[in-house]
């Protein structure tokens, strides 16, 4: 019996990002204090109710709620493991950019909007977190797509309209392809919520309408997921202000994309199922090509978040690398790397942002000398930037060391070079850039620090970023912990494998 | 927390928290002050007996254990000695540096690392601390921004960089058929694994590169002279050691499956041991020449290493023998490294200069293995081990280890005529007592190492004692001839013969290898890339022109661009959601 507790909790917990939207929406521009009180307010509610979740689950509790849409058609919200891993990630992480976001916009224009939308996004992907079944992942899928386009799009330029254009050109395309896949899975198996282990096993004779499913409802992820020939909106949709580039490469809409393919695999066609239909290999090859080929291309960007975007590419497909090698051990590499990539990869966003919010820097080639003048932003860049690396003792290491291993024990040993390779691509195109900015001296002397301010930049964007930062030091470094986001992947692993590893 | 981990914890946080102490502006003054003495516990840990015992810390990385054993606690002394030395000697050396912060930072994270690898007995901590060692060491060698350094810089990071992927890369395949991380589990794994040779060979590539063999040695001659001369000396002194280290701990020596790699490691060992002294010996730059000496002697090593595999009985002696010739090595090379610094500050008084000819000559005729000097007794243990096995190796190596003493002493006798010759034209008064206890300290180390590691750390077998008639002769006869075709060849080179030779730089093949890489580059640089980045542009600029606005998704993007304009529209999308919200409920 779920008790009422049980089966509201994950209603509340996107109802308070929909709530603080719906509240910061109609305030005016100047009500500053107002819309920060109510993000934080937000944010904080919801870190407090992830965790009453998140502590309840490991006690053995169900959260479920079950709202009738229509009549056969339910939306479903429950807990299961990779839900909580994600969950918890991007309830962290809505908290830390949202302080991140109300210091970078100080003096921008439409932030009731901007902070609105914003809070919609988080809703859009509490939602699909929570999603108990395909509708209401859906559902939630397609909200994310229409809130993140306003973000996008905020600046209001030429470029950032285009930008728009294409992103929203790429998810509604992959969207259709979703609800294609999700509506013949309907007709071939009814009704179906996801559960771990898979739940077509009952239609596992219909193998080829099965494999159509699959690679419709994969393709239509990859477009969010970035997965390489459908990543073109990514790189573009940079022109995006920092907080965002930031949150949509963190945690929203590329992780929702990864997140999503490691549900379907393991909590809707399940492992066994998945194995045999010959699917996973194709999708493990198109990870590979996707993290050698974002590799390459980051290494040719002088614009750094555009450098930053490629490399999200190369990354995220490392999730679904490990989502698609079947073992114990890929599956904690692709769950602690979902935790781990969105730690290190906001840190280098937030730090991105930092440059360019301080010294107007956004290339790679004007960062030389800037860890004189901005030292712990560059700290945190390089500590970041070593973690995607691979080097130990950043979280970046425990992750791909667990794919590399899993790729092994799934005698996938093709898999090691491109994780090697990944590794010297990645240090081909973030070492200069730390180089740059710790040995080189810069071509026109810094502009002296605003007196005004205690550290190198206003602390509301410093703040964020050392968080951020030190969180994925410590990942790495107390990866063994049980509590770290590699014990809780390796946890969550064991139990969607049912062994202990 | 186990409260008998805090001492193993201890040698690495405290260097840790000093690099931390130094970065930051507010704690930079402590920061200074206990980083000199940062290797300290370190040394403590190593000169107390703790025995064997291993312990866990399972939450710290993937599972940390840390250990010291006998190969390790030496391992450990003579490095945090180094490193100590160097240390004490830096706060003088590096006193009026512009950089001053910057190069404690990394001075005291590559001590972490360096330190923290010797006791690490799982390969996650092992890796953690070698990759910090590495990068950390860049600055290092970078430190003073001339042109040389980058260059110097720019190689080593390449090198590193491709050697971390070999050893990732071999302990992976490693780790699948072994229970653990923990280092012995792992090379247990040698056993079965089906990647066993191919491991093999990562890991002797992935530790060869910071061990300097050959062909993989290139970046070596470069990077370790450009560094801060204490840098230089812990380059060449302790860091080199941890690639020896690597092989001692990571491969499956004394197991008898792998004696087909034995021979390589004595080829490319005896490749280095000879050749490096004559790349040594056309050097300018004594701290190039000594660089060139650190190859030389890795070789020696690595031969030890490749008797051990092809004759595994002599295999946990051998360890013992490596890791004394290490000490050895490690404590003349830095006391020479250093040596440069003090000569280069030659003071007027006589008996100072006269202290500073023979400090320097010292752990110079040790290297090169002179009867009655601790290099002799490394020299012969090598040898001695060697007959534990009767082979053909014993025979050939008994007649070429001679050979490569000779080597060595062309190089110490270029060496110190480069030093005393360019220690004649400074201008300093004093020699500051700052600079000289340090670097005194390794003097008399290296010239009594022989003596007091077999006594302190009780080995058997060292024959440091000996003194017999024919060992003096056996290791006299090579530096003699050593020192005559040293005369020769400086009085044939005043004549002016063999200028041609005279230009190879350091790095040797490095330019060979340099022009390969260009050869290879240049048409994809001249021909196919204007053609790719033309084409990709194309690409790019049919894609930016075209306007989605002429086909049918234009109703979706003109009613999402209008939505974009009005700040209110996201009221109109809550209101569809909550309306759609109160629906269900209903």
């Amino acid at each position: 019996m779920i008790s009422l507790a049980e089966s509201w909790l994950p209603v509340l917990v996107i109802a308070t990002s929909l709530v603080t939207a719906l509240c910061i929406f109609p305030l005016r521009e100047d009500q500053v204090r107002l819309r920060s009180a109510l993000n934080i307010f937000g944010a904080t509610l919801k870190i407090v109710f992830v965790a009453i979740i998140t502590i309840g689950f490991l006690d053995g509790r169900d959260y479920q709620s079950r709202l009738q849409f229509l009549p056969g058609l339910d939306i479903v919200f429950s807990v299961n493991p990779i839900s909580l891993a994600f969950l918890g990630l991007s309830a962290v992480l809505w908290f830390v950019t949202t302080v991140y976001a109300i210091g970078y916009l100080e003096n921008a224009e439409h932030r009731s909007r901007f902070f609105g939308f914003f809070s919609l996004c988080v809703t859009a992907t509490m939602g699909i977190a929570l999603a108990g079944n395909l509708f209401t992942f859906f559902i939630f899928y397609e909200m994310l797509t229409l809130a993140t386009y306003p973000l996008v799009v905020h600046s209001g330029t030429w470029k950032a309209i285009t930008a728009g254009r294409t992103y929203l050109l790429y998810t509604v395309g992959g969207g259709a392809l979703m609800l294609l896949g999700i509506v013949w899975l309907q007709a071939i198996a009814g009704p179906v919520e996801f559960s771990t282990g898979g739940v077509l096993d009952h239609v596992a004779h219909r193998r080829a309408e099965l494999i159509g499913i699959f690679v419709l409802l994969v393709t239509g992820l990859s477009v969010k997921a970035a997965i390489v020939p459908l990543h073109g909106w990514l790189p573009r949709a940079m022109v995006a202000p920092a907080p965002v580039s930031a949150l949509l490469h963190a945690v929203a809409v590329v992780k929702a994309g990864a997140y999503g393919i490691l549900r379907f695999i393991y909590d809707l066609f399940g492992i066994p199922l998945a194995a045999s239909l010959n699917v996973l290999t194709p999708l493990a090859i198109m990870a590979s090509v996707t993290i050698i080929y974002g590799s390459i291309r980051a290494l040719m960007q002088t614009d750094l978040k555009r450098r930053l975007a490629f490399s999200t590419i190369s990354q995220v497909s490392y999730i679904v690398l490990g989502a698609a090698i079947v073992g114990p051990l890929a599956t904690t590499g692709a769950i602690a790397h979902l935790m781990h990539q969105g730690l290190m990869k906001i840190t280098l966003f937030f730090c991105a942002g930092n440059f360019a919010e301080t010294l107007d820097v956004h290339s790679v080639d004007q960062m030389n000398g800037i860890g004189r003048r901005m030292p712990i932003t560059m700290g945190l860049f390089t500590i970041a930037a070593f973690g995607m690396i691979g080097a130990p003792p950043v979280a970046g290491f425990a992750s791909k060391w667990y794919l590399g291993a899993g790729a092994l024990a799934a005698d996938q040993v093709w898999v090691v070079p491109v994780l090697v390779g990944s590794t010297m691509l990645n240090s081909a195109y973030f070492l200069p850039v730390v180089y740059a900015a710790w040995f080189k001296q810069p071509a026109v002397p810094w502009p002296d620090p605003d007196r005004r301010k205690r550290f190198e930049t206003s602390s509301l964007l410093l703040v964020p970023c050392a968080v951020t930062g030190i969180a994925s030091l410590l990942a790495g470094v107390f990866a063994g912990s049980r509590w770290s986001p590699l014990g809780l992947a390796t946890q969550i692993a064991a139990e969607l494998h049912d062994l202990w590893i | 927390m186990d409260l008998s981990l805090v001492p193993w914890l201890a040698i690495f946080t405290v260097p840790l928290a000093s690099a931390f102490a130094v970065m930051l502006p507010g704690t930079r003054p402590i920061g200074l002050r206990v980083a000199p003495f940062a290797a300290m516990p370190a040394l403590a840990l190593a000169i107390v007996e703790l025995g064997d015992s291993v312990l866990h810390a399972p939450w710290l990385l993937l599972g940390a254990e840390f250990g010291l054993g006998l190969v390790r606690q030496m391992f450990l002394f003579f490095t945090a000695t180094i490193w100590f030395c160097a240390g004490i000697y830096s706060r003088e050396y590096m006193r009026n540096d512009p950089e001053l912060p910057r190069y404690w930072t990394y001075f005291l994270l590559t001590m972490t690392g360096n330190i923290g690898l010797i006791v690490s007995f799982d390969v996650s901590g092992f890796f953690c601390f070698f990759i910090l060692m590495t990068f950390a060491g860049y600055g290092l060698i970078v430190h003073d921004g001339s042109s040389a350094a980058r260059r110097a810089g720019k190689i080593y990071i390449i090198m590193a960089v491709i050697g971390e992927a070999m050893l990732l890369s071999g302990f992976l395949l490693l780790w699948q058929d072994a229970s653990s991380l923990n280092i012995p589990d792992l090379v247990q794994a040698f056993d079965s694994s089906s990647y066993r040779n191919i491991a093999f060979g990562l890991i002797l590539g992935g530790f060869g590169i910071k061990a300097g063999v050959i062909p993989l040695h290139i970046w070596l001659p470069l990077a370790h002279p450009v560094a801060p001369t204490p840098a230089s000396a812990v380059l060449s002194g302790a860091m080199i050691k941890s690639g020896l280290l690597g092989w001692l701990l990571f491969l499956p020596l004394g197991s008898d499956e792998f004696k087909a790699w034995g021979p390589l490691f004595i080829f490319a060992g005896l490749v280095a041991a000879l050749a490096a002294a004559g790349f040594g010996f056309l050097q300018r730059d004594p701290k190039t020449v000594l660089a060139y000496s650190s190859v030389s002697q890795m070789g020696l090593m690595s031969i030890g290493i490749g008797v051990a595999l092809i004759e595994p009985n002599t295999w946990p002696f051998m360890a013992i023998v490596i890791v004394f010739y290490a000490a050895h090595h490690g404590f003349a090379k830095a006391a020479v490294f250093l040596g440069v610094g003090v000569a280069g500050l030659t003071s007027e008084r006589t008996w100072q200069r006269l202290m500073i000819t023979i400090g320097l000559a010292v752990p110079a005729f040790s290297l090169a293995g002179a009867p009655l000097t601790s290099g002799a007794a490394a020299k012969n243990a090598l040898k001695d081990s060697l007959g534990i096995a009767p082979s053909f190796w014993e025979e050939f190596l008994t007649f070429m280890l001679p050979v490569a003493a000779v080597g060595t002493t062309l190089l110490m006798a270029r060496f110190l005529k480069l030093t005393l010759v360019r220690a004649s034209r400074t201008e300093e008064k004093v020699l500051p007592a700052r600079l000289a206890i340090p670097w005194l300290v390794l003097v008399f180390l290296s010239a009594s190492s022989a003596w007091i590691l077999p006594w302190y750390f009780e080995i058997d077998g060292i024959p440091s004692s000996r003194t017999s008639s024919s060992y003096i002769w056996t290791g006299l006869w090579p530096v003699a001839l050593g020192l005559l075709i040293y005369a020769v060849a400086t009085s044939v080179a005043r004549r002016g013969y063999g200028a041609g030779v005279r230009g190879i730089p350091p790095g040797d093949i490095l330019a060979a290898v340099e022009w390969l890489i260009e050869q290879v580059m240049k048409p994809i640089r001249d021909r196919l890339a204007p053609g790719v980045k033309r084409r990709s542009r194309q690409i790019e600029a049919v894609w930016d022109a075209w306007d989605p606005r002429h086909t049918p998704w234009r109703m979706l993007i003109q009613s999402d661009v209008v939505l974009a304009r009005f700040g209110t529209a996201g009221v109109l999308l809550l209101a569809v959601i909550g309306a759609l919200l109160i629906l269900i409920r209903g």
